[in-house]
């Protein structure tokens, strides 16, 4: 134990360099046993390292720049917690994947490891269909003790993420340092996570998120999760990238269908043609991990959870759709008065079943799954 | 010799008398103006010069000085063309300086002695009505148009010399003008709009409560085909709303031929490449602007996040204050600028959001788009509207549709609940409420105030957001003739509010 916390800043000075990627420090193990060897490294001894000689010059130069010593116990003071790969707190999940990080950032906690836990992923620019179902299957999991990880992107990942925190833990991986929002609209939920769940990120703190990290980070992403639901995919769709990573590492991979001619719903629907397990509702993910899991029957009873609605609302909801209406629409479907069916909405709206996206606009909040 | 008689001089929509003196003596031959006069004026002293000569009167080698008093305020236009010339005539000899005295003149001459029209004849008129003139000479063109203010003897002339019989020997010339009808127009009326039950409530409450409105629709949904009809469903003028944009319009050149007062409400649309001097009134003259054109009225600005950023920011004052101030270094004028703003915009670039089936716009570009209107603009339209786009049955429906003249009544009502409830207030219209009257006039029963609690932590609602929400539900109430707010009006103002694309 006394020789991990010896050896972590030194690992911790080692992510600070972004120069290095995980190909060099492959390179660099072969010579150097520990971070703290590398560290003490002299340009006699890396002389013979097939490195090219930005890289050198970058871990020559990284001793003077960071006094790493004090800023890995300032790390503490701001909530950040860092852990190598090997010590016994990195994730069993991660161990085995290719290309495991060597290290974690993470604010809040990492996920329990008895604990099945899943992925919702999907569309930054979705529907409001994805958006109901991204949030109901997040909500629904969550009840049950799931927690929900995603990358805490726009669109799907982000719905999730907060449908999740709101009744059960959720856990954000970043393409950035962990002390960093991005996007910034998910401002709330960032600041939420620690609280209810995580954030985790192997970028070190103060890391911006260069483009590249981000499909880097899907793998962590598949890595941490039992299951992989894709939501909305385009066909040609970055959430494809993590749907790979889950099948390269072995996780099961679930897909919610989407209508014909629906560009949106077009990846999901090629990956159900490739085998992907079809969800039509949180149940088909809770018996797939009960197989595996022991799962509590209170939390199952959970997921039929129904709204108690009113004469006149149930009249409204069966003309509404997950796409959103205009009042105007369902004026000449329904017998009430313009102002009658606005009470009625808004009614129905504070129960969390109707979601208003625009002035006059209704839709179904999530799809009706019995 | 000496002589005086009367101009007005515009200020604004109003006109202020301008005492014309001349003075004729011996010294080197030579006429002189002088009066703080823009160049415009300075010119009158070729055309009156030439005009008196080709009427046949002789203009003797001698020094006149022309003053125009007050002197310290600037004359513009060419309405001082006639008075000027009838203090010199009056001056020669001509005529007695008693009729001169007691007539107001207007006009413009042209060399061969004809009398051309002026702009702002209205204002005139009634300033000559103000300071007791019996008498106002005018164009003939202008005729009708002097007569608006009642009570005054009003002589439309068309050359110099009909100005001198007249005023000689109360000679009138008759003159065939033809009668100054209108040309018939039908003004757009809401039965022909088929359908868009919510928008036109959602207008018949903006209406009623003077509330300005931001109406979003994807393109061709009818945007434009509403606001056009705002004005048919709007209160008639009263004559004091009707005087003073008569005014403007006098002022601005654009009351042509009338023979009434302005009776329709006006609708301004300018494009969105209008600039910010034509949207607030000014240039080198100044000139009423769009918004003051739009008085009593729709200014009605059509892709709004088109128009460039500053136009719509000047917009600000205006809708607080009801009025704009012009500073120009020849002096600053004052109009009124009380009008109902509606806007239109597309949702997104596409046009088609919230259908996520057609709208491919990301929430950055949605929001981008809309962000380009700022938030003190959009703090001061009370009602959000999103038009749905109409469909075939719809379109080709025969179905009865309410009159404007039907949703008028209405209005009519609920306007004159407010301005019973406001008298002491000092404030006409529900939309006019600020912080502490709203306490007052919008008394929230228990569950109003748990709806209203509800709403605001649901929707993020800033302090702003829930007093208009509170503003539209008073209105609502007064529309369906409750002194009471019920949450009933309340869901329908909530349904109303801004959403911020999260």
């Amino acid at each position: 134990m006394n020789s991990f916390r010896k050896e972590k800043p030194y690992w911790y000075w080692l992510s600070l360099l972004e120069e290095i990627g995980p190909v060099s420090r492959r390179i660099l193990s072969d010579y150097f046993s520990t971070a703290e060897e590398l560290y003490h490294a002299t340009d006699k001894l890396l002389k013979n390292v097939p490195l090219s000689d930005k890289i050198k010059a970058a871990l020559l130069d990284g001793k003077r720049r960071r006094r790493m010593e004090d800023e890995f116990h300032k790390l503490a003071e701001r909530d950040i917690y860092f852990v190598t790969k090997a010590e016994p707190g990195f994730p069993q999940r991660l161990r085995d994947i290719p290309d495991s990080p060597d290290w974690l950032f993470y604010r809040g906690e990492l996920p329990r490891e008895e604990v099945p836990s899943v992925a919702i992923i999907g569309a930054r620019e979705c529907s409001v269909y994805g958006k109901g179902v991204a949030e109901k299957l997040a909500r629904e999991l969550a009840q049950t003790g799931i927690p929900i990880i995603s990358g805490m992107a726009r669109g799907i990942d982000g719905y999730a993420g907060r449908a999740a925190i709101r009744c059960g833990k959720s856990y954000a991986v970043l393409g950035s340092g962990v002390d960093i929002c991005y996007p910034m609209e998910n401002y709330s939920l960032y600041e939420q996570l620690p609280g209810k769940g995580g954030i985790i990120s192997e970028y070190a703190p103060g890391s911006k998120g260069a483009a590249w990290h981000f499909p880097c980070r899907n793998r962590i992403i598949a890595g941490l999760a039992d299951g992989l639901i894709v939501v909305e995919a385009r066909k040609k769709s970055g959430t494809l990238i993590t749907v790979e990573y889950a099948l390269e590492q072995g996780k099961d991979v679930f897909a919610v269908p989407g209508r014909i001619g629906e560009t949106l719903s077009e990846g999901c629907n090629e990956l159900i043609r490739q085998g992907a397990f079809m969800i039509t509702g949180s149940i088909d993910i809770v018996e797939e991990l009960s197989k595996r899991y022991t799962l509590s029957q209170k939390s199952e009873k959970n997921i039929k959870n129904k709204f108690f609605l009113e004469q006149p609302e149930k009249i409204v909801y069966a003309y509404l759709r997950l796409e959103p209406k205009n009042v105007e629409e369902i004026l000449k479907e329904v017998d009430f008065s313009l102002p009658e069916l606005i009470k009625i909405l808004y009614s129905m709206e504070k129960k969390g079943i109707v979601y208003s996206p625009a002035a006059n606009y209704y839709a179904l909040a999530e799809p009706d799954i019995e | 010799m000496f002589s005086r008689t009367y101009g007005a001089a515009i200020q604004g929509i109003d006109a202020i008398l301008v005492r014309v003196e001349v003075d004729v003596s011996d010294g080197l031959p030579g006429l002189e103006l002088v009066g703080f006069l823009a160049s415009e004026v300075r010119e009158a002293r070729e055309r009156v010069r030439v005009a008196i000569h080709n009427t046949g009167i002789v203009f003797p080698p001698k020094r006149i000085t022309v003053n125009l008093s007050p002197a310290d305020v600037r004359k513009e236009g060419t309405a001082f063309d006639l008075p000027i010339a009838i203090a010199i005539l009056t001056a020669f000899g001509h005529l007695s300086q008693e009729l001169a005295e007691q007539t107001i003149f207007a006009g413009e001459l042209s060399l061969d002695g004809r009398i051309n029209p002026v702009n702002g004849i209205l204002p005139i008129a009634c300033c000559a009505k103000e300071n007791g003139f019996s008498q106002i000479v005018v164009p003939v063109e202008n005729e009708t148009e002097a007569r608006l203010p009642g009570e005054l003897d009003v002589c439309g002339c068309e050359k110099l010399t009909e100005v001198l019989d007249f005023l000689r020997g109360g000679v009138r010339q008759e003159h065939d003008r033809g009668s100054g009808a209108e040309a018939i127009e039908r003004a757009p009326d809401f039965e022909e709009i088929c359908g868009q039950r919510a928008a036109k409530r959602a207008i018949e409450i903006a209406v009623a409560g003077g509330h300005n409105l931001l109406l979003m629709g994807s393109p061709g949904s009818g945007k434009t085909m509403l606001a056009k009809r705002i004005p048919s469903i709007m209160p008639e003028l009263t004559r004091e709303e009707s005087l003073e944009l008569s005014k403007i319009y006098s002022v601005s050149g654009r009351l042509d031929h009338v023979d009434t007062l302005l009776k329709k409400r006006p609708f301004c649309a300018p494009h969105h490449s209008i600039t910010q001097a034509a949207m607030a009134g000014g240039g080198n003259r100044p000139k009423p602007g769009e918004i003051s054109l739009a008085s009593h009225g729709v200014l009605f600005l059509d892709e709004f996040p088109e128009f460039e950023r500053r136009t719509i920011e000047l917009l600000r004052q205006p809708l607080e204050e009801r009025r704009i101030t012009v500073n120009r270094v020849s002096g600053s004028c004052d109009y009124p600028a009380s009008f109902m703003l509606v806007a239109a915009m597309n949702p997104c670039p596409c046009g088609a959001f919230p259908d996520r089936r057609v709208c491919r716009c990301t929430q950055n570009q949605i929001r981008k788009y809309q962000g380009k209107i700022s938030r003190p603009v959009l703090d001061r339209i009370d009602l959000f509207l999103q038009v749905a786009p109409v469909d075939y049955t719809e379109l080709t429906g025969k179905g009865k549709e309410e009159s404007s003249t039907e949703i008028r009544g209405r209005v009519c009502r609920a306007r004159e609940l407010q301005q019973r409830r406001y008298a002491d207030a000092g404030i006409l219209m529900n939309a006019e409420l600020d912080t502490k009257r709203l306490e007052k006039y919008c008394f929230l029963q228990e569950d109003g105030k748990e709806m209203m609690r509800d709403a605001f932590y649901r929707y993020n609602l800033s302090a702003r957001a829930y007093h208009r929400i509170l503003k539209v539900a008073r209105t609502i109430a007064d529309l369906d003739d409750r002194e009471q707010i019920d949450t009933m009006h309340l869901a329908e103002a909530i349904g109303y509010r801004r959403r911020e694309n999260e």
